[in-house]
């Protein structure tokens, strides 16, 4: 399955509508937040199940940094005549700051029975022990956090 | 906070929780089960807000979904908000239908369609029955029979 991969780095909302309207589509879709720049983001994604036997991956990753705060609406929705649908989206969020904050919105609408949904959202701070770890190995403090933030997102 | 929710024929439940962390150091945790049958359509609406003021927060949300049938839909509709940035939330959820293989399964051992349905509904709703009180765990296990033997899968 190829991954499309989007980039959201500046403040403003962003509405992404992935269709699955052939049958057998199998799309993978990743979007990486990059908040760390002050301001408010808002990514809204619709995987849309049209058709039959389609499935999707739908990943988000965002780090939020000081003063800038993140929504991120995600949305599986599968429609009656859509069965054998196997879809899963993922939304973390990393916090990188005090003032950072963060909303997300998981959510399903299923009117097929024939599918597989779930979703997961977590929502949370860089573990200190991994920037421990990280300093033991000779990284300043800030240096840690970058990497690790780095390959979060992936980049 | 635990719940359950079977939507039937000309239902549509719309049920779920709000947990609002506004202290330091608390933790909650949401299991909502649904099942939704004869063209019911089951929703969980749930929010974790946790303040700016409530650190170090912990919050986990779990919430599963059976549909029984083509008629029938499942929607789920959690907002998880965080105002500050030492906290450890986490949401799950899964829809799925009951499968065949573990019908077939449990029918190849013996079991009715029926029995088979009752005994996969039971075990789906296992984790919240395990946590109540014996009498009421009794109680809903027979409504759960009850239930079941109306319907015909």
């Amino acid at each position: 399955m190829k991954t499309i991969s989007k980039k959201y780095n500046k403040p403003g909302k962003h509405e992404i509508t992935i269709p699955f309207d052939k049958e057998g589509q199998e799309k993978a879709w990743l979007g990486v937040v990059d908040a760390r720049a002050e301001g408010e983001y808002e990514l809204e994604i619709l995987a849309w199940h049209t058709a039959p036997s389609t499935g999707g991956r739908i990943t988000v990753r965002g780090v939020v940094g000081k003063g800038a705060s993140l929504t991120v609406r995600g949305m599986i929705k599968i429609e009656k005549q859509a069965q054998k649908i196997d879809d899963f989206l993922e939304i973390r969020i990393l916090l990188l700051d005090p003032s950072a904050r963060a909303t997300a919105e998981p959510k399903l609408e299923i009117e097929a029975d024939d599918v597989r949904a779930s979703h997961a959202a977590s929502v949370g701070k860089i573990d200190e022990t991994q920037i421990l770890y990280l300093a033991s190995r000779g990284l300043s403090e800030k240096q840690a956090r970058e990497e690790i933030v780095k390959g979060f997102l992936g980049v | 906070m635990l719940s359950i929710a079977v939507a039937s024929s000309g239902q549509h439940q719309d049920a779920g929780a709000k947990m609002y962390h506004l202290a330091p150091r608390t933790t909650s945790k949401i299991t909502s089960k649904s099942i939704s049958r004869d063209g019911g359509r089951a929703s969980y609406r749930g929010l974790v807000s946790i303040s700016p003021r409530a650190k170090e927060a912990r919050s986990r949300v779990v919430c599963d979904a059976l549909i029984m049938d083509a008629k029938s839909r499942s929607d789920t509709y959690p907002t998880n908000r965080v105002l500050n940035n030492e906290v450890i939330l986490e949401h799950e959820a899964y829809v799925s239908k009951i499968g065949v293989e573990q019908l077939y399964y449990l029918m190849s051992r013996g079991m009715s369609e029926a029995e088979a349905q009752t005994l996969i509904v039971r075990g789906f709703l296992e984790p919240v029955v395990g946590e109540l009180p014996m009498e009421y765990a009794v109680e809903l296990n027979r409504l759960v029979k009850l239930e079941m033997e109306g319907s015909v899968g």
